[in-house]
Order: C-alpha cells, then sequence, then structure tokens
C-alpha cells in the first residue's frame, strides 16, 4: 500500500509567547487530531519545562523551542528509545550542517557542544492499552542566546560556538528535514542497526574511561555504548554493567 | 551520608523485619524508625524535591491527614466486586508516577471516574515519559503500586469498576 506521508511543518502554530508547546501539544492531541508532523512553536515558553516539569529558560526570540506531534503507530512502546535516538540523532546531523562542529549526544539525549550542553529533549507518549498511540516531541535549542543564569553548570549556545547569529526560521526548516528524513527512512524502515551506529557516533565519551556510580560504589570504566532498550552498558573492573537511566550518576 | 545512600538505607529497611534502625559514626548519626503495618513509602533520586513522607504515626503529627493527600497506593475495594472489575497493565518496564511533577495532584485517586482516554498514570523510562490512558469508563477502585516506585510489564497498576 501506498502511504504519503505529511511533511514536518506542513502544519506549523507559531505562537510569540506560550506556556509550553508540550503542553500545548498534548492539549491539542486530547481534543483534536493534529495532523502527522504538526509543529508547536514558541519564541518565548513562560512555562518551559524539562523532565518532570523542571524549569527551562530561555531569552525571548533567541532559541529555538518547539514541540513535534508524530503517531509511531508502527513502533511497540518497548521500542521508544529508537525515537529518542532517532530524533537526537537527526538534531546532532542538522547542527552539523550548519557548520556547528563537535556536536555530541548526552546519554541519554542531550544535546551537547563538546563539554557544554546546549540544548535537550522532552518526550511524551500517549499509549492506549498497549498501543502506542501518539508522540510530542519537545525540544529545546539554545541558539543566539548568549548570557546565561549563572546557577547553570555547563550551557552554551550555537552562537557562542560558532561566533555568529543563527537564522532561527532557516535552522528549525532544517532540523525539521532531517528528522522528517530520518523518522521515515529509519524509524519507519525499522532500520535501527543504522541509528544505533549513528547515536554511537555522537555519545559523549564513547569507548572513552568515566567514573560511575554502581549503587554504593563509585568505579572506573569504560562507556560502551547503549542497550536498544537504552539502558547504558559500562565496562568497569566488574565486567559488563548495565543501567537505566537515573540509576547511575556519570563523570566523563 | 548521600541521600542515595539514605534512600538505599530506607530500602533495606523496607525489605527487612526491623522497625528500628540506628547507625553512628564519628561524623553523623542516622536513626530510622518504621511500623511494619504500614505500606513503605517510596523516596526516589528521580524526585528529589519530594518530602521524603514517613507514614503519618510519626510523633509530630500532621495537624490534618487528609492535607497529606500525597500519591500512595490506595485500597477501597470491596472484596465482594473484585470479580468484576478491569484491571489497567503496564504496557511497559518502567518508573510508575501518580502526578506530572512531584507537586502536582495524582491524576486519579481511589473513587475517581474515569472516561475512556483519560491520563491515569505516567510510566518513565529512559527520559520517555508514558501517558497511560484507561481504555475504557469507570471508577478506580483500587491503586496497586506506590508513586515513583518500578513496575514490569504487564504488571497490574489499576483495578476499575466498569
Amino acid at each position: 500500500m501506498l502511504t504519503a506521508y505529511t511533511h514536518f511543518g506542513k502544519n506549523h502554530l507559531h505562537f510569540d509567547v506560550l506556556d509550553s508547546t508540550n503542553t500545548f501539544a498534548q492539549n491539542l492531541i486530547a481534543k483534536s487530531s493534529p495532523m502527522d508532523g504538526t509543529v508547536i512553536s514558541a519564541g518565548f515558553q513562560s512555562q518551559g519545562r524539562g523532565q518532570f516539569d523542571r524549569k527551562w529558560l530561555s531569552n525571548p526570540g533567541e532559541n529555538l523551542c518547539f514541540s513535534i506531534i508524530v503517531y509511531p503507530h508502527f513502533l511497540q512502546p518497548n521500542q521508544q528509545f529508537y525515537l529518542s535516538m532517532c530524533i537526537a540523532t537527526a538534531i546532532a546531523k542538522a547542527l552539523e550542517n550548519e557548520k556547528v562542529g563537535n556536536v555530541k549526544l548526552k546519554w541519554p539525549n542531550d544535546l551537547y557542544i563538546g563539554p557544554l550542553k546546549t540544548g535537550g529533549i522532552l518526550i511524551v507518549n500517549q499509549l492506549q492499552g498497549l498501543k502506542w498511540a501518539s508522540s510530542v516531541i519537545g525540544i529545546g535549542i539554545n541558539v543566539n542566546q548568549t548570557s546565561f543564569d549563572p546557577e547553570l553548570p555547563n550551557p552554551t549556545s550555537l552562537a557562542i560556538h560558532t561566533s555568529k547569529v543563527l537564522n532561527l526560521k532557516h535552522l528549525l526548516d532544517n532540523i525539521l528535514f532531517q528528522i522528517e528524513h530520518d523518522y521515515n527512512q529509519y524509524l519507519r524502515k525499522a532500520d535501527f542497526d543504522h541509528l544505533f551506529s549513528t547515536y554511537h557516533q555522537y555519545l559523549l565519551g564513547h569507548e572513552q574511561a568515566v567514573t560511575y556510580s554502581s549503587g554504593e560504589a563509585i568505579r572506573q570504566g569504560v562507556l560502551k555504548g547503549v542497550m536498544p532498550d537504552g539502558r547504558i552498558w559500562l565496562e568497569g573492573e566488574f565486567g559488563k554493567e548495565l543501567f537505566a537511566n537515573g540509576e547511575t550518576s556519570l563523570t566523563y | 551520608m548521600t541521600f542515595k545512600e539514605i534512600q538505599d538505607l530506607i530500602k533495606l529497611m523496607d525489605k527487612s523485619t526491623l522497625s528500628e534502625f540506628s547507625f553512628k559514626t564519628e561524623t553523623y548519626e542516622v536513626k530510622i524508625k518504621g511500623p511494619r503495618s504500614y505500606a513503605p513509602t517510596m523516596v526516589t533520586t528521580a524526585v528529589p524535591s519530594m518530602p521524603v513522607a514517613m507514614p503519618s504515626q510519626a510523633p509530630i503529627a500532621a495537624p490534618n491527614s487528609s492535607v497529606q493527600e500525597g500519591p500512595k497506593a490506595e485500597d477501597a475495594a470491596p472484596k465482594a466486586a473484585t470479580d468484576k472489575l478491569i484491571e489497567i497493565k503496564s504496557p511497559m518496564v518502567g518508573t510508575f508516577y501518580r502526578s506530572s511533577a512531584p507537586d502536582k495532584p495524582a491524576f486519579v485517586s481511589v473513587g475517581d471516574s474515569v472516561q475512556k482516554g483519560s491520563v491515569v498514570c505516567i510510566i518513565e523510562a529512559m527520559k520517555l515519559f508514558n501517558e497511560i490512558e484507561s481504555e475504557f469508563a469507570g471508577k478506580i477502585v483500587k491503586v496497586l503500586v506506590e508513586d515513583a516506585s518500578p513496575v514490569e510489564y504487564d504488571q497490574v497498576l489499576f483495578l476499575v469498576e466498569p
């Protein structure tokens, strides 16, 4: 059967100010049936959030904050990490296309430039029974902001790194183009091997020595990569150890 | 002593038959008391801002226990009716959350009516947050899992009276 996929961003709602693009998108899904690839963006989020509603602060008009609505019916709930990898690697590729060097992904899905954080991804899925009904993919990237809250441990932005001001609309279009391409090419066609190898190419600390916590102990080891379910594989003096997000603390 | 270590101690206590435990070094002293008759209060590093709510038998009596309606497993299922109840199960391995954030109210509590499509909980795995929707209308009669605790695939989370 031939299926025509909707162009990501064909349906695009932009707001100068919004509480949170993810919240808006989640409400949209609850009330209507927004088309696949619908994009919600905001010049400024008054209630921008990271995981567990942690605040995500960003100066008005300087950064990208947007959410994409997709319906990954063709994946099982236990394949969710593939979506996370697909989005993260697509953004990394798009940034490289914009001549941003040293783009890294910090496990599981933070966007880094070298050792500094430049963005994050927050994915919220809606599940009906065992069926994965829809996803809201929230993406925040520090683009043209050059001063940050001194409380933040290690922020950076694309402008700081490239020493130039970037066109937000152009950047958003390029990111959406890459995400749409990779979503269709690797997720729909179940080419997960490609996602794995690409993710590992960008993975911060891959095949390098790291310090990590294992229960009470602090260990040295090598970051070997991730498993299909997203758990990280660390090879220490006691051999292979696997941790889910939140189960270990890593120092690169 | 780190938060994680305290958390591990509490977890060990929960699994043991001890009702009291104390431990002292040159620099610090830890005392934990917990009545075995109460359900253990789960505390995880994922929600550090959540107050460590010890069961309310604690000497400092809560002025109004109804205020402490923090998410915890609830049981109000009349035994006789359990055979016609519908189960809401976990579609995946992850961590079960009853609210969207530590300071937010629970999505549902015992006695609440849910509609088809109502979000009943969140299961988090690898920083992906899954809103679990009820597939049918009914009334929540039992919450089987503590907030912020791990769940397995197919584990029963709620009992619903259709």
